[in-house]
């Protein structure tokens, strides 16, 4: 695959794209909450009770309650009304069971009324709460239910033996299993504390990476492209954040670590273009600056593309089969590479050539004076480098339609100088 | 380096790490759940399963039945027997020689022994040994194992972690201000008593750890349902105790315990307490305690010990102890000074005074922790423990049990997390679904894509996963559901090394080199540009190890050990096939690196 884009000439474009989507990235999870605007109403963040203290636990119920109805007992003991209906497959299912998730985050309101008793904690005043949720499911529905027949076995097969959920063991006989009506399957519970701290470190943690790769790339290359790296994640990031704003998705430790794979993911990306524009910075010495960043996009493009390719078919097995606990993770992930390897194409290397246009043209003029002398003993040993530079000169006379050159005309001027 | 030392490296590479995978490959794949119950027998259950195997080993041997299923058993007793029938051979040297043969039944070797020596006790005990050696190390071996694999986090085994911090809130702490140091220490005491308590339930994996930030304790219990328990463990102070060991009951006991153990029963109940039974057969106002037994690494051994104390509290339940300190005795040993103050030390006198010579253990919450004996007349409060070459933490933490013990430290959960078996269960083979998908995909993808070198590749992702996974064995890490997630990842990102290399030879390729060379330079100009893209997002894989916490911890290690692995394969495995495979047969054509034939033609004639 050998093409040439004018990816420079056009920055401009993909620049104000970019820089448009920020801003209503942005506005999704910065905006003020109580404006209207439709599907542009600004929506925060939905964060996970990692981030905001609270509880989530899973809830099955052997039989005879509707998801209305569980809201309403929901509410009503003072869990909120993030109920979400768990789709448990038919293979899995015993009988009508059905499972829900129940996600309760402590308002202020709540942690004023802990504050006032000194016996009280957040624990135990969510776990007073779930209680008297499990009590008032237990009047509704009943307290028990029996496990016989088919329904028996099924539970068997599912969960073994000994670790059908619920069973109260003291009431087992031989085809028989009694089990609570309603069975919390699994419960993560944060103090408000906790999680104000847990938010601060993540937050100081994206942060500190951004330094690290800041320093990084300045140390082995040059400021410039640390700078373009750096302005590449951000926008990743900012793009990111809308994209989990835009859609609701949880806001956890888990999608924070997908974002935190985003930044290393970007980055690599950016990293293997810019590599290859500071090897032909040296190999095309009297190529303008936007000449040779444009090549070497172009030479590194068919691999960016591969790359992307093969980490998107990962991510996106991951987003069908790895089920509900990741969904969001893998989401994000995937649309995260779309995004990362957008920037690194189209705006990382652009900020390099903008920051090279401000500063080092000066420089760069005094430097080619100097280097003049030199590059004729150059030429013979990177003749193939020049190749790329003699038909990019062609092909930027010939006409500035900005397709590809053709591998016809290729052939041909590779042919002519042989 | 020629191909030979690149092969033999990576045969090394190889071999290193099938060594610590090999504990995870039996535990997942080979181990029954009869081993698996094995592998998990610790303290008294051990025990008593020993001797339950014991006398269900002996009694089929002596009848001669199932033997097939006892074939290691009666291998061990004849190795044993052996060696016995060479002793009594070399010290009866007159009398006609026991034939040293290899094939005696379990009833010969029995009458052969009687003969010899008398005593069915004698003989009974001699093979009642073998059997328990035999065991105890066939149980190890598993333990063992067990110890090497790659765990399973709670979110894939089902099981419940806390995260425990001191409540700084709390009625009794309010307007205190502590520093650094103090607040350290709370937690080590904390640790302490949760460890004490904890330990005593017998949840053999549980671990409690003291997190990086100093001032916050992890506790993960695997397999562990209701966290309603733990709640009560941490919501309870510790209770620090000294009382008299009783030297007559403890005699009764050891024999109780040796009788007991002769018939293989075990004297305590199943929550670890001595059968009322035996309990009545001890002195009166008497009580029986286990002794903390730990090992090296502070964990508690298995096998504990019970000794018989006074129910008699000698200083009551709220001893308040001024200060405890490790110092440098007269003798430049190590010893524990600790103060007692008012009514405390002029009780201590009279305690001391009466009990001279005899043991007075520290009791942590029922468990009794040092038994050291009183020298003399304790006036004046200041008392001294000496004992003998105990290491210096082991000293270090009983001085910070005297000191803490009565301290009362508010803990509360921050962090709580449970996780039923089933769901973990689901989890597992949803996780492992997807990675198969991925890989396949990729496969699939890569050699469509690169032809021969889509297979090398492929290969790359084949030991990659494998280099992984045998990092997280070597490094003892966990395997959590991020953590799968981050394998997913890293079989899509370890082609791309790859892809940059077979990228970069096309362009060389084309550019007029022959194969060869465009391999050669491919490699070597690839070099830097992989390490520097690798190196950067290993950076803040790094950043994310050391800050990050539960989810992002596990997902980062296998990351940057999916870089350094892939890394590896990609710059020296990878070139060691493509070599290999040019020296096999000579490719002149891109065909190697391409199935579509639209790349394979050079651009000149």
């Amino acid at each position: 695959m050998k093409t040439n884009f004018k990816f420079i000439e056009r920055s401009r474009v993909f620049l104000i794209f970019s820089l448009v989507l920020i801003l209503i990235s942005m506005w999704f999870f910065l905006g003020p909450k109580n404006v209207n605007l439709g599907v542009f109403t600004p929506r925060g963040f939905n964060l996970g009770v990692d981030f905001q203290g609270g509880i989530v636990h899973q809830v099955m119920i052997y039989s005879g309650i509707s998801q209305d109805k569980i809201r309403e007992l929901a509410v009503s003991s003072g869990l909120g009304n993030e109920i979400q209906n768990i789709i448990i497959p038919d293979e899995k299912k015993i009988g009508s069971s059905t499972s829900y998730l129940i996600k309760t985050i402590i308002s202020e309101q709540d942690q004023e009324e802990i504050d006032k008793d000194p016996n009280m904690t957040s624990l135990k005043f969510v776990e007073n709460r779930t209680n008297k949720f499990y009590t008032s499911i237990y009047e509704e529905t009943r307290e028990s239910y029996e496990l016989t027949g088919e329904e028996l076995a099924k539970a068997i097969k599912v969960y073994g033996e000994e670790n059908i959920p619920g069973e109260i063991k003291e009431l087992r006989t031989a085809d028989k299993r009694v089990v609570k009506n309603a069975v919390k399957e699994s419960q993560n519970v944060i103090s408000p504390q906790y999680s104000k701290g847990l938010r601060f470190k993540s937050v100081m943690l994206v942060i500190f990476v951004f330094l690290i790769l800041l320093t990084y790339v300045a140390f082995r290359f040059k400021i410039q492209y640390s700078v373009g790296a750096i302005l590449a994640l951000v926008h990743d990031t900012l793009i990111m954040l809308g994209f989990i704003s835009f859609f609701r998705l949880e806001l956890d430790m888990t999608v924070l670590a997908a974002i935190m794979t985003l930044i290393g993911y970007s980055i690599n990306d950016t990293i293997v273009v810019f590599d290859r524009v500071r090897e032909n910075f040296t190999i095309m010495k009297e190529a303008s600056p936007v000449r040779i960043i444009n090549v070497s996009i172009n030479q590194t493009l068919s691999r960016t593309i591969m790359t992307s390719l093969t980490t998107l078919l990962a991510t996106v097995s991951l987003l069908l089969f790895a089920g509900d606990k990741i969904r969001g993770f893998s989401l994000v992930l995937t649309v995260g590479i779309i995004v990362g390897t957008y920037s690194s194409i189209f705006i990382a290397s652009p900020i390099v050539n903008i920051w090279e246009f401000l500063f080092s043209r000066k420089k760069k003029i005094k430097k080619e004076k100097k280097d003049k002398k030199i590059i004729s003993t150059e030429k013979s040993v990177s003749e193939n480098k020049d190749d790329g530079v003699e038909s990019q000169k062609t092909s930027s006379t010939t006409g500035g339609s900005g397709s590809a050159i053709s591998k016809k005309m290729l052939k041909k001027l590779s042919g002519k100088k042989k | 380096m020629t191909k030979r030392t690149r092969f033999f490296i990576f045969a090394v590479s190889v071999a290193f790490i099938l060594y610590f995978l090999t504990p995870s490959i039996r535990w997942y794949f080979m181990f029954s759940e009869n081993d698996k119950y094995e592998a998990g027998l610790l303290g008294d259950t051990l025990k008593s399963e020993i001797g339950k195997r014991v006398s269900e080993a002996t009694s089929a041997l002596s009848k001669g039945e199932e033997t097939d299923k006892f074939v290691g058993e009666l291998e061990a007793i004849r190795k044993s027997f052996l060696k016995e029938v060479k002793k009594i051979n070399k010290a009866n040297v007159g009398e006609d020689p026991i034939d040293m043969r290899k094939d005696y039944s379990y009833a010969d070797m029995y009458d052969i022994l009687l003969k010899k020596r008398k005593k069915e006790k004698f003989v009974d005990s001699f093979f009642k040994n073998i059997l328990e050696d035999y065991y105890s190390a066939r149980f190890s071996k598993k333990r063992a194992v067990k110890n090497g694999i790659i765990k399973l986090g709670l979110d894939l085994q089902g099981g419940a972690y806390a995260v425990i911090s001191v409540n700084f809130d709390h009625p009794s702490m309010k307007g205190k201000k502590f520093t650094a140091q103090e607040k350290s220490e709370m937690i080590d005491s904390a640790v302490i008593k949760i460890e004490n308590r904890i330990n005593r339930f017998g949840v053999s994996e549980t671990s409690i750890q003291k997190m990086k930030e100093q001032d916050k304790i992890l506790i993960n219990l695997p397999g562990v349902k209701e966290t309603s328990e733990l709640r009560s463990i941490i919501e309870t102070v510790g209770i620090l105790e000294f009382k008299v060991v009783s030297k007559e009951g403890s005699e009764i006991l050891s024999k109780i315990y040796q009788e007991a153990g002769a018939k293989g029963e075990s004297i305590v109940d199943e929550e670890s307490q001595l059968l009322e039974v035996y309990q009545k057969m001890l002195p009166a106002n008497t009580e029986a305690l286990y002794v903390s037994n730990k090992d090296e690494w502070g964990v508690e051994k298995e096998n504990k010990q019970m000794l018989v104390v006074e129910k008699e509290s000698l200083l009551g339940e709220n001893v308040k102890i001024q200060s405890a300190s490790v110092q440098t005795g007269n003798l430049g040993q190590y010893v524990i000074n600790f103060v007692l103050d008012g009514e405390d030390a002029k009780r201590w006198a009279e305690v001391t005074g009466a009990n001279v010579g005899r043991q007075i253990a520290i009791i942590l919450d029922d468990i009794i922790l040092e038994t050291p004996v009183v020298q003399e007349k304790i006036t004046g409060g200041r008392s001294q423990i000496t004992l003998g070459n105990a290491p210096i933490e082991h000293l270090q933490n009983i001085a910070l049990i005297l000191k803490s013990g009565s301290m009362n430290v508010p803990l509360e959960i921050s962090e709580e997390n449970s996780v039923g078996a089933s769901l973990g269960q689901d989890t597992i083979s949803k996780a492992l679904w997807a990675c198969l998908w991925g890989v396949i995909a990729v496969f699939l993808f890569m050699f469509l894509y690169y032809n021969i070198g889509g297979i090398i590749a492929d290969i790359a992702v084949v030991l990659n996963i494998f280099f992984l996974l045998g990092g997280l064995a070597l490094f003892g890490g966990t395997l959590t559901l991020p953590g799968i997630a981050g394998i997913v990842l890293t079989v899509g990102m370890a082609v791309d090394a790859n892809i940059i290399i077979f990228e970069r030879i096309k362009e060389e390729f084309r550019s007029g080199k022959t194969l060869k060379t465009a391999i050669s330079l491919g490699y070597d100009r690839a070099f830097w540009t992989i390490m520097d893209s690798n190196l950067t997002t290993f950076a803040a894989g790094i950043g994310l190890t050391l800050f990050g916490t539960g989810a992002i911890k596990g997902f980062a290690v296998t990351l940057c050990l999916g870089i350094v692995s892939s890394l590896y394969t990609a710059l020296f495995v990878s070139k060691l096939e493509i070599d290999w495979l040019m020296s096999v047969k000579e490719f002149k054509s891109l065909r190697i690196l391409s199935l579509l034939r639209g790349g394979n033609k050079k651009y000149e004639n």
